[in-house]
């Protein structure tokens, strides 16, 4: 079986086991999107009680980073389960799954539709955001957001591989995945300007989730950010390349769980 | 069914947890670094805008609300709804009803046993990092200490009742994920976790105050910042009590419908 047909299993799996039960399906997108909008509630209260909120954003430009974060994270998180690995490290899953004649990491592309509801969040605070904000539309702008987008993409995917690879060598490393996941989704409802140039430089070239959100909204915004829009995917292009082959370091030490 | 039995489920539950030293380790590391989004996003907004205080909080308050916001966090999250939830789901159930214990009780103690290292180690611990690192309020008055750890105990009984009753709906659905994720939606819109409730705009202020959740989050952190006299901090504790009563009350009426449902069907 090619990537590509095992790829397009996943995804009519996906669908079929949804469609099985639709009521909880249903309202499980329903409370994602309420759970979605916490953070744009939290972000207007915040500039309704100030008055002022933060400098040099106002709410919609904040909804709109928000809004772009969280299709980052919808479309990655549903095609990409490479978070589920440590779990199938520690039930001794994976020595199955390096018997099958795939890449490894091309069995973590799956179909988890449960995620559209993250997608429809981030339509939702386009939709609230667009109107009252000034993007930078020209095609030029329009394509290199959409690259700015799979950057973003990217830079999930490696902060991910990156975590999960502690796996091969700890076997729970749940707290340590639910503490970057916390940091994460914590750091970027906010524009990382109101950190300190040095935060800013560990969330570009060590843990690089700026990418994921606020230089693609910033972009789109016309804002300026602490190194050019043009650096964006030579970083994380190359922190990729080095959570991958910290990955594979992690595969070869990889001794199994003896389970 | 006596108080030995809960007390023995109480001491499993925690040596059970404390075989997670390695998480323990990670989460005392990594919360006061996630706690540095406060500080500078807060001191901002107070400087940006110019302001002493916003709506009666100073800054220092602010980041203290937020501080005791993570403590309150450490007394009260369990994952009660999975634990109620897979026992029913999975049928051990029967085995609870054959048991002379009460169903409740036994979840309770379990989870009160799963949070006994946050409350005795955490929650110290963070306090004490996030007073040497960020400028917090150590609240050194005996009698609100007392009346806040007070709070705090209902909390977690409020809490986890709350989320009791959200696993026992597990009797008319397949699964609990869903009423977890209801119950995580209405805690944090409504509790103050995550931000002080005076700050929400004024409609959000009203249907708070109708909820009890507001009794798990924002009560005892407003106990700890003495922002309510001592007469106003027992009418609290009251008033938590009063709602933990109201929800067991609802949590067994619950079970016992749940229960003829389960045995209909065979578990």
């Amino acid at each position: 079986m090619s990537a590509l047909s095992y790829i397009k299993q996943q995804i009519i799996i996906g669908l079929t086991s949804r469609a099985e039960y639709r009521f909880s399906f249903f309202l499980f997108i329903f409370l994602s999107v309420v759970l979605g909008f916490l953070s744009i509630f939290v972000t207007y209260a915040v500039y309704d009680a100030t008055g002022g909120g933060v400098p040099g954003w106002s709410f919609y430009e904040i909804t709109f980073m928000i809004g772009v974060y969280t299709f980052i994270r919808g479309i990655y998180e549903m095609f990409f389960v490479i978070r589920y690995m440590p779990g199938e490290i520690r039930r001794g899953d994976l020595d199955m799954d390096l018997t099958k004649p795939l890449n490894l990491l091309t069995l973590y592309v799956r179909f988890d539709i449960d995620n559209i509801g993250r997608l429809i969040t981030a339509f939702l605070m386009f939709w609230i955001a667009v109107p009252n904000i000034n993007l930078q539309l020209s095609l030029f702008n329009i394509l290199y957001f959409i690259f700015l987008v799979i950057i973003g993409l990217l830079a999930m995917f490696a902060v991910d591989l990156f975590v999960i690879t502690f796996a091969f060598f700890v076997t729970n490393v749940n707290s340590i995945q639910n503490n970057l996941d916390n940091i994460r989704s914590r750091f970027c409802r906010w524009p990382m300007n109101l950190y300190p140039k040095s935060m800013q430089l560990f969330f570009t070239f060590v843990f690089p989730i700026i990418f994921i959100g606020f230089v693609p909204a910033s972009f789109f915004l016309g804002k300026e950010i602490i190194f050019a829009y043009w650096l964006s995917p030579i970083i994380v292009i190359i922190l990729t390349l080095l959570s991958i082959k910290w990955f594979y370091y992690g595969v070869a030490k990889y001794t199994g769980t003896g389970s | 069914m006596s108080f030995n039995t809960y007390y023995e489920t109480v001491k499993i539950a925690l040596k059970d947890r404390m075989a997670y030293r390695l998480d323990f380790l990670v989460d005392m590391l990594i919360n006061p670094f996630v706690f540095l989004i406060v500080q500078f996003l807060w001191t901002t907004i107070y400087a940006f805008n110019a302001v002493s205080t916003i709506q009666g909080f100073t800054l220092q308050e602010t980041i203290t609300y937020f501080a005791i916001s993570q403590i309150v966090g450490f007394f009260v999250w369990t994952w009660i709804v999975g634990m109620v939830g897979e026992v029913i789901k999975f049928g051990d159930f029967a085995r609870y009803v054959l048991m002379p214990v009460d169903f409740f009780w036994s979840m309770i103690s379990e989870a009160f046993g799963n949070k006994l290292p946050s409350m005795l180690i955490k929650a110290p611990v963070l306090l004490l990092l996030l007073k040497l690192f960020f400028d917090i309020i150590i609240n050194t008055n005996p009698v609100y200490l007392i009346m806040f750890i007070m709070s705090l105990l209902m909390s977690f009984l409020l809490y986890n009742v709350f989320f009791f009753i959200m696993g026992l709906l597990t009797f008319w659905q397949e699964s609990y994920f869903l009423f977890e994720l209801l119950g995580v939606a209405a805690l944090n819109f409504f509790s103050g976790a995550l931000i002080p409730l005076d700050f929400y705009p004024g409609f959000m202020k009203t249907i708070v105050n109708i909820l009890p959740f507001k009794y798990i989050y924002y009560s005892p952190i407003m106990i700890y910042l003495e922002k309510f006299t001592i007469n106003e901090s027992l009418s609290i504790l009251f008033q938590q009590l009063i709602a933990f009563i109201i929800l067991y009350f609802i949590a067994k009426l619950l079970f016992r419908i749940g229960r003829k449902k389960f045995t209909s069907q065979g578990g």
